[in-house]
């Protein structure tokens, strides 16, 4: 009975649900198709005003998923869900869309064009969201985001992104995602390419706008630091799949997956005494593991079984932790 | 390759349409054959598949297109030949009575191809190109315009073929030492070719003609043989034939080496400047062998290519030098064929040409993979 | 403006710039000059004929009772005028296809591409040939010339556009535009012109070159335009045409081929120093002279 309480209270609450999601890759030339899947029955929901972490080594599929959601990429299979409406019907009122859901992206540089300055795109959100139209106002109110994070429009205007340093520009872009209220802001490790102290800076704005503007952040990243500090849930991805899904204590805490129990115990820890152990296991190339059968990690598990590689493994629930692994399977 | 596990299932898929074709002609047991030689060496199946194939599609899809356009072009122009050629004869003051105009008109219609509606020209054109017939000749009635074309192409092709060769070689060995070492043997090159390379063919070709023929009459002004020679295998008649080619060839090799030259040497600098040549540096392997075995040799596939794009331009230009030469290949035909309003060779001339760049087109990138072995195992 | 001086002043640095700058200079106000030429250029016999140059008659007169100098003004000027027309038409061919094809992708982009391959691989020369042979009341007019040009020349260009939008296309700053809000086209020009003038500029000048030699060609096989409407082609067949050489009017026969020699040379120069300039590699290069 409480426990279907509480999902209905969870399901009202979704501000965006992704139901198994797979996005398959062809390479296609004229007569062969080679397909692999990037994202493979990718299932998560984020609520308002929650920091969700997508955790996982470069090329697990994160920064797929996240082009889906944002509707640069197509899914071959499943739903997204945003406000309860599925993304089909975003699609046809996409200004709408975007005004709710913004993006910030890993490298500074590359987010903004190198041939006009970095003001031009502020100018461009507003008038184009039909924001503000008297030139006064829109100063102002791109002054205004440019102040919560810490920069002014008098730093950024008439100057091009050379001229300012990786801080400067990852904070303009933050900023400029703010500047249409979103409700939901996409955050593809925005924080590797900046330097340490700002990286601290950054992640405490984040945790600001969360509490204070109720604003979810999809937070994507390989830094399991930063993600233990900031999210409210997080999920692990493996080559496609998310192996461990839950409370952020309980993932990172008491890890039941493999691999995420390997990555917490690669996480260094300042302390002389404890050395590093164990062996080191030589990985085979991404590319053929993605076209695995069983378990896609099978091959460096340390406790693998005969059944992970013939079979996918399910998600099984334990202690509010979604795990994907046969080892939870009885 | 990597070493696959065993479970490591293939999940290649032939597209549907492909299998179906593959099954109906009973070529996939031919596949499997060919595909069992994937662990020998080169696929040799699925380079068929992979490159050869799609090549080939293009150069018959771009000759098709081409021949078409040179069909529709002066069909879809506003002028009408036969009026023209009408009006011509008009203009000399002839009067034709009304039947035989119309006699005229329609075996003008029948040398020209214009009977029937459109779709039946159409059709009649390719019928007759696959025939090889382009009507006769107008201006050498009645020799066919095939036959006309024939006697001019081997010096044309000879020419071509001898020059852009040897000019391909020269500015490949010599842009590549231009473009890696420094030093005033090379700026002194530099400079000349920035002089030479802008000159158009036409120009060129008139130098040369103005120094080496007139000014300094080593060579002879026009022709490829004597006046009166037959074409034998006498040592005379070879003499003859080279001492007439040497200034078209010599005009053909200074442009088309000044443009790869120029071409090679940007590539060069390009290629100089990656990672792996200064590997090889600090290794400690010697200069000259990084030169030639790997910079100048991975610089050829670009100019390959360039060399395939540029046979549009190549072929005009040997046109245009025979042209000021009077040398007896297609484009001094050409030329004569304008001045004497030869509208049946003008086409044939036409169709041949766009025959001929897309199959050297063709050949080298059938070539190609020999000089890039990525292509080989894609 | 400021910017604009300092860019004048960092190609100076390259001689081979301000010697083409010079020679172009030259050149252009010489085709300024033809409008204030005493004689009609198409008019013949209006001064004694086969005279060598002299101070009346700086570069002499030829055989048609013609000013060779004051000739030389006006086929500048069309020359010119020609060059110009075929490569501005193609430069917007060439950006509109590009554009289109890079960014649209798809079913367009192979037509397109396919297009521009079939013009690009017809051998040119034998195309303008028949068209002008057909069209020969048509093709006399100077900008119908360029339109002609212009049509065989857009497709590299455009295959070029076209590979620069494509990559620019993967880059991050392409979704932040979209995630403003940008529309498609609005994105396309906007965003991406900036990055694919530059290459547009020194491909403007090469066609400039090719469609002077392409004009000069076709003048000597008699098609093309009018004869008597002097160009440097014009100027060239006429000239042979009517054997200066033979007739040791060598100056008649000279001035033309001279003056295109200079006029590839410095366009040809123009377009290499605009190419190095603008080529990230090379900037390293300059940067370490300055």
């Amino acid at each position: 009975m409480v426990m279907e309480v509480m999902i209905e209270e969870i399901e009202m609450e979704k501000l965006i649900e992704i139901k198994d999601l797979t996005k398959i890759f062809s390479i296609r030339t004229l007569f062969f198709k080679t397909k692999f899947a990037a994202v493979e029955k990718v299932s998560f929901y984020i609520k308002p005003a929650e920091i969700f972490t997508l955790a996982g080594e470069s090329g697990c599929g994160k920064t797929t998923t996240a082009k889906i959601i944002l509707g640069f990429e197509e899914q071959s299979e499943g739903e997204i869900f945003f406000e309860k409406k599925p993304i089909s019907l975003w699609k046809r009122k996409r200004i709408q869309f975007l005004q709710k859901v913004q993006a910030v992206f890993q490298n500074p540089f590359e987010s903004f064009n190198p041939l006009r300055t970095v003001d031009d795109i502020f100018f461009e959100t507003v008038y184009n969201y039909r924001i503000a139209k008297d030139r006064n106002r829109v100063t102002e109110l791109i002054d205004d985001r440019l102040k919560a994070v810490g920069l002014s429009f008098q730093e950024i205007y008439g100057r091009y992104p050379g001229e300012l340093s990786g801080g400067q520009l990852q904070r303009a872009s933050i900023a400029r995602a703010l500047i249409t209220n979103p409700t939901l802001l996409v955050t593809d490790e925005p924080v590797s390419m900046v330097d340490a102290s700002l990286r601290m800076s950054i992640v405490n704005l984040f945790a600001q706008l969360r509490d204070r503007m109720k604003l979810s952040i999809l937070y994507i990243t390989h830094d399991l630091a930063t993600a233990y500090y900031l999210s409210n849930r997080i999920a692990i991805m493996f080559r496609g799949n998310i192996v461990e899904m839950g409370p952020l204590e309980e993932v990172l805490g008491k890890p039941k997956h493999p691999y995420t129990q390997l990555l917490r115990d690669s996480i260094p820890e300042a302390d002389p005494r404890k050395k590093w152990k164990g062996e080191i296991a030589i990985f085979d190339s991404e590319y053929e593991e993605y076209l695995r059968q069983g378990c896609k990690f099978a091959k460096r598990c340390p406790v693998v079984m005969e059944k992970c590689k013939k079979e996918i493994p399910q998600e099984f629930l334990v202690n509010g932790v979604l795990v994907r692994c046969h080892q939870y399977g009885e | 390759m990597t070493i696959l596990p065993e479970n490591f299932e293939n999940e290649r898929t032939l597209s549907p349409m492909f299998s179906s074709f593959m099954k109906e002609f009973k070529l996939n047991q031919l596949f499997r054959k060919c595909s069992i030689r994937k662990e020998k060496g080169i696929p040799v199946g699925r380079f068929i598949k992979n490159y050869l194939v799609p090549r080939f599609v293009q150069y018959i899809l771009v000759t098709f297109l081409g021949l078409s356009t040179a069909f529709f072009l002066p069909r879809f122009l506003p002028m009408d030949p036969i009026k023209q050629q009408l009006s011509q004869y008009q203009a000399f003051g002839v009067y034709i009575p009304p039947e035989q105009l119309e006699e005229i008109m329609g075996t003008l219609k029948q040398l020209y191809g214009l009977e029937g509606t459109l779709f039946e020209q159409y059709i009649n054109f390719w019928k007759r190109l696959f025939k090889g017939e382009f009507g006769p000749s107008l201006a050498r009635y009645p020799t066919p315009v095939i036959q006309v074309i024939a006697q001019s192409l081997p010096w044309t092709v000879g020419l071509l073929i001898l020059t852009t060769v040897l000019s391909w070689i020269v500015a490949v060995i010599a842009g590549g030492i231009a473009g890696y070492y420094r030093g005033r043997w090379m700026e002194i090159l530099d400079g000349i070719v920035m002089v030479v390379r802008p000159i158009p063919y036409y120009i060129m070709s008139l130098l040369c003609l103005i120094l080496f023929a007139y000014l300094f009459p080593i060579f002879p002004l026009s022709g490829g043989i004597g006046v009166g020679r037959e074409l034998s295998l006498s040592w005379e008649t070879m003499k003859s034939i080279v001492l007439h080619g040497t200034l078209p060839a010599l005009t053909l090799l200074i442009v088309g080496i000044a443009w790869q030259f120029q071409s090679m040497k940007l590539i060069i600098q390009g290629v100089r400047s990656e990672d792996y040549v200064w590997y090889m540096k600090a290794a400690g392997v010697k200069e000259q062998r990084i030169v030639f075995r790997y910079v100048i040799r991975n610089a050829m596939l670009p100019m390959i290519t360039q060399l395939g794009l540029q046979f549009g331009t190549i072929f005009s230009g040997a046109l245009v030098t025979e042209m000021v030469f009077a040398y007896p290949g297609v484009g001094w035909i050409l030329y004569d064929a304008v001045m004497r309003g030869d509208y049946n060779l003008i086409m044939g001339i036409m169709c041949i040409s766009v025959v001929a760049v897309t199959t050297s087109i063709f050949l080298l990138d059938l070539i190609y993979p020999l000089f890039d072995p990525r292509v080989r195992y894609r | 403006m400021r910017k604009s001086k300092s860019l004048f002043r960092d190609l100076t640095k390259d001689s081979r710039f301000t010697i083409a700058f010079v020679i172009l200079l030259v050149l252009v106000s010489l085709a300024i000059l033809s409008c204030f030429s005493p004689y009609h250029p198409q008019r013949m016999y209006q001064v004694p004929r086969g005279r060598p140059p002299s101070w009346t008659h700086p570069l002499g007169t030829n055989w048609l009772g013609q000013d060779v100098f004051w000739q030389l003004t006006f086929a500048v000027k069309n020359s010119l005028l020609i060059a110009i027309v075929a490569s501005s038409i193609s430069r917007v061919i060439a950006i509109l296809v590009g554009m289109g094809a890079g960014y649209r992708g798809g079913v367009i982009d192979r037509i397109l591409m396919t297009a521009g391959d079939t013009t690009m691989v017809l051998p040119i020369l034998v195309v303008l040939i028949l068209v002008s042979t057909i069209l020969r009341e048509w093709a006399r007019y100077l900008t119908n010339l360029g339109l002609l040009l212009a049509f065989f020349s857009w497709a590299w260009d455009a295959r070029v556009i076209r590979s620069q939008i494509l990559s620019l296309r993967e880059r991050e700053f392409t979704f932040v535009a979209v995630l403003s809000g940008m529309r498609t086209i609005k994105l396309v020009l906007k965003q991406y012109l900036p990055h694919v003038l530059p290459v547009i500029l020194s491909t403007l000048i090469n066609n400039m070159s090719w469609a002077i030699g392409m004009e000069i060609t076709l003048a000597y096989l008699g098609l093309g335009i009018d004869p008597t409407v002097p160009t440097i082609g014009t100027m060239l067949q006429t000239a042979i045409y009517r054997q200066a050489l033979f007739l040791r009017l060598w100056w008649w026969l000279l001035t033309p081929i001279i003056t295109g020699i200079f006029l590839f040379i410095a366009l040809y120069w123009l377009s290499v120093v605009v190419s190095e300039y603008l080529d990230p590699r090379t900037r390293f290069q300059r940067i370490g002279i300055r």
